[in-house]
């Protein structure tokens, strides 16, 4: 792999160009980098459509029509 | 903070916002701390960025429910890393009535996973007395770094509340991870005059030297000045114990700045302590003088108050010290010579 493929990786996962410092690494280690914030966002992604549907239970059936409204 | 301490701190906090262990990220401890710290901001920015529209919707919604509820909810089902990416959205003064009926321990959970500069007025408007007990619950899991990035953000008299449940070597570890050292002076200044003592003593007790010359480096000079005061007339224990640490691991710069803060007589008990004259000292401190121009005349005052031994010492080292020119070490000799 070429650094700049790692490089380019991680630049796509922030939505921004890293430090040029970062270069530095190995390839590996960018992709490294990039799979672990590319996991963390699919995480957090998960753990936000699992909540979301749990909360319903919690809301009294009467605010359950105007709440789907506000998430839409 | 030494800039391989700072890389470390780093490298801690990014890999508990990447859910890894922070030896799977060693290999960033090779870069520049300020950059680690950039590609953390830029993580947090990514996280929030890739949810920030359903997070914001459910902020809204959730004015639509009693806080009483949406509290419960916040525990129950959204967690507290949903719950720390919510916080900064929600109205200031509802998030903060939400977070009074919430149990303690899950806002210390909300606290590690917050971004402190998203939710910065909510930081600023929980209550003294709630953020003491947050403190006591952070303390009890040496969360350091998470109350380190906090501090910037609250108000006076909840940094006096949350001063006020650490003990003196906690204090010294939360202000060495602090954020904002631009807040150091001002929390220094918040402590009873006799809690600098504390701390001087608990750097001595728990080897935390590094942390409190940091901390002395942060201070306005009349802290530095008072610091230095306080310093010299701790117990030959505690200066004892500071030689040492600067013999171990290279901090002379910092000791030899301390004393240049100190009165004639402070530097004086200083300069009569034993371990002074503990082989290697007087020449770690004399190659230390001659790296930094700043430092070398203060060798002089300081040579000045050593017994005639030491003295006659600092001379022959400053003799056959290499790399030194004469222009410098000519003027130094006469007036060692003349002592």
């Amino acid at each position: 792999m070429e650094s700049e493929d790692g490089f380019l990786a991680l630049a796509a996962q922030l939505g921004a160009e890293p430090s040029a410092t970062l270069r530095m690494l190995s390839p590996e280690q960018l992709q490294d980098l990039a799979d672990a914030v590319h996991s963390a966002r699919r995480r957090q992604a998960a753990e936000l459509a699992t909540a979301s549907d749990q909360a319903f239970r919690y809301v009294p059936r009467l605010l359950r029509g105007p709440i789907r409204r506000a998430l839409a | 903070m030494s800039e391989a301490l700072e890389v470390r701190a780093e490298v801690f906090k990014l890999s508990r916002l990447l859910a890894r262990e922070p030896e799977q990220l060693g290999y960033l401890a090779e870069l520049p701390s300020e950059d680690v710290r950039a590609l953390r901001e830029q993580v947090t920015e990514a996280l929030f960025a890739a949810h920030s529209g359903a997070l914001t919707r459910l902020a809204t919604a959730s004015k639509l429910l009693p806080v009483g509820l949406v509290a419960t909810m916040a525990q129950k089902v959204f967690g507290p890393v949903l719950s720390a990416r919510i916080a900064g959205l929600l109205e200031p003064d509802r998030a903060v009535e939400m977070a009074a009926k919430l149990p303690v321990d899950f806002l210390a959970d909300v606290a590690v996973e917050l971004d402190p500069r998203r939710a910065s007025q909510v930081i600023a408007r929980i209550p003294p007395p709630q953020v003491a007990e947050i403190t006591r619950e952070l303390l009890l899991r040496e969360e350091h770094v998470t109350m380190g990035r906090f501090v910037g953000h609250l108000q006076t008299q909840a940094v006096r509340a949350a001063v006020g449940e650490m003990d003196d070597r906690e204090l010294l570890q939360v202000a060495f991870v602090l954020e904002s050292k631009d807040s150091l002076s001002e929390l220094i200044a918040l402590l009873p005059a006799g809690r600098l003592d504390g701390i001087i003593d608990a750097a001595a007790g728990a080897d935390l030297w590094p942390e409190a010359f940091d901390l002395l480096t942060n201070l306005s000079d009349e802290q530095q000045a008072d610091f230095a005061e306080r310093a010299a007339r701790r117990s030959d224990a505690v200066l004892d114990a500071l030689v040492r640490c600067a013999r171990d691991g290279s901090m002379w710069d910092s000791v030899l700045r301390l004393t240049q803060l100190m009165s004639e007589t402070s530097r004086r008990r200083f300069a009569a302590l034993g371990s002074i004259q503990e082989p290697g000292v007087l020449e770690a401190i004399v190659a230390t003088a001659a790296l930094h121009p700043e430092l070398w005349d203060g060798l002089l005052p300081l040579a000045a108050l050593l017994p005639g031994e030491g003295r006659a010492r600092v001379q022959d080292l400053v003799q056959r010290l290499p790399g030194v020119e004469d222009s410098e070490r000519t003027p130094m000799l006469e007036a060692l010579r003349g002592l």
